[in-house]
């Protein structure tokens, strides 16, 4: 069941981003995470999307939903945060856990959000205050 | 050696595996590297290899050189020299000269992006060269918008291109209209429909 408030504070999530600095990194990429992010955003190494987002790339931040992010029977489920943003043109998703074992966040997804056609409207009718009710998560 | 342990499961069940993936860049064409994938076998996860970011900037930088390049040959060929680009551009002499041929200067990001968007649109040398003044510019864009419309019908004849703009003391109503020519079945169909609602 989503819940319905983020497991993390995004405030951390982004200092992690911008303390990486070439570092022995505390924010690593899930396979497949960089691919999209060239493709819909033109970002195409880890430190180019880590600088993005620790300069404020992420706007107009809409929390979508908290979710166990399960690929093993025997490790607690980490939850994994999404959020909705906004970059110019752009409505993109991106969802992270924090890894409690290894101490490092995990950049599960970072793409464009086709899948949310109307989330455009959405974010300028809830900016307007004409839309109260929480967006439904997408992948 | 360092023991690579899996960032989701914490295992040190993981393996490297490479692929192939494909850069471009605008007007700079396209390259495959090769990258890593830290891969668990343990857990199925699969993470981003840090050093991936090293070989793909490399690879970048050569697209980048190989897109500057491109992109000053082919303002070349359209007429624009070298000499009348730095003047309307307000850069010191020889500095696209420097961008183009010397190999061991890599042209900064802001100079890749001035030259692709002067690529894309040349027309803002002229605007340039008109130190941007606010009606120079509107008048060179409105004339190279008509220049546009032309080349479209001339591309395609079956398409009728109709544009207006008529301004009022408080009131201006632009419009380009593009439509495609309807063929007599259609209209006729068309009729039948509007009959049948009537």
């Amino acid at each position: 069941m989503p819940k319905p408030q983020p497991e993390y504070d995004i405030k951390d999530f982004i200092r992690a981003c911008k303390g990486n600095g070439g570092r022995s990194s505390i924010v690593a990429l899930e396979g497949g995470v960089r691919r999209t992010a060239d493709r819909d955003f033109n970002l195409k190494t880890r430190e180019n999307i880590l600088s993005f987002i620790a300069t404020g790339g992420l706007e107009n931040l809409e929390f979508v939903n908290s979710i166990q992010y399960r690929l093993s029977n025997e490790i607690p489920p980490p939850l994994c945060d999404a959020y909705h943003f906004k970059s110019g043109f752009s409505i993109g998703y991106i969802s992270f856990f924090y890894s409690e074992s290894n101490k490092k966040w995990v950049i599960k997804s970072f793409h464009r959000d086709d899948a949310c056609g109307p989330t455009a409207f959405e974010i300028a009718f809830r900016n307007a205050e004409l839309l109260t009710e929480s967006l439904e998560g997408s992948e | 050696m360092e023991k690579v342990i899996c960032t989701y499961c914490g295992k040190d069940a993981v393996s490297i595996e490479e692929h192939e993936i494909e850069l471009s860049e605008p007007y700079g064409g396209s390259s495959t590297v090769k990258i890593k994938e830290k891969v668990c076998s343990h857990c199925g996860f699969v993470e981003d290899d840090g050093s991936n970011d090293l070989v793909i900037q490399k690879e970048l930088s050569m697209l980048k050189r190989i897109s500057m390049v491109n992109v000053l040959d082919e303002l070349n060929s359209m007429g624009h020299t070298t000499a009348s680009m730095e003047r309307a551009l307000g850069l010191p002499a020889r500095t696209i000269a420097r961008w183009k041929n010397e190999r061991s200067m890599s042209p900064s990001a802001s100079a890749i992006a001035l030259m692709r968007i002067i690529r894309t649109f040349p027309w803002l040398l002229a605007v340039a060269d008109r130190r941007f003044d606010d009606v120079a510019a509107r008048e060179i864009l409105l004339q190279h918008a008509a220049n546009e419309l032309v080349k479209i019908r001339a591309e395609h004849p079956e398409y009728t291109v109709t544009s207006s703009a008529q301004k009022s003391e408080n009131h201006l109503e632009l419009f380009i209209k593009v439509s495609k020519e309807s063929i007599p079945e259609t209209v006729s169909s068309g009729n039948y429909v509007f009959g049948s609602l009537r």
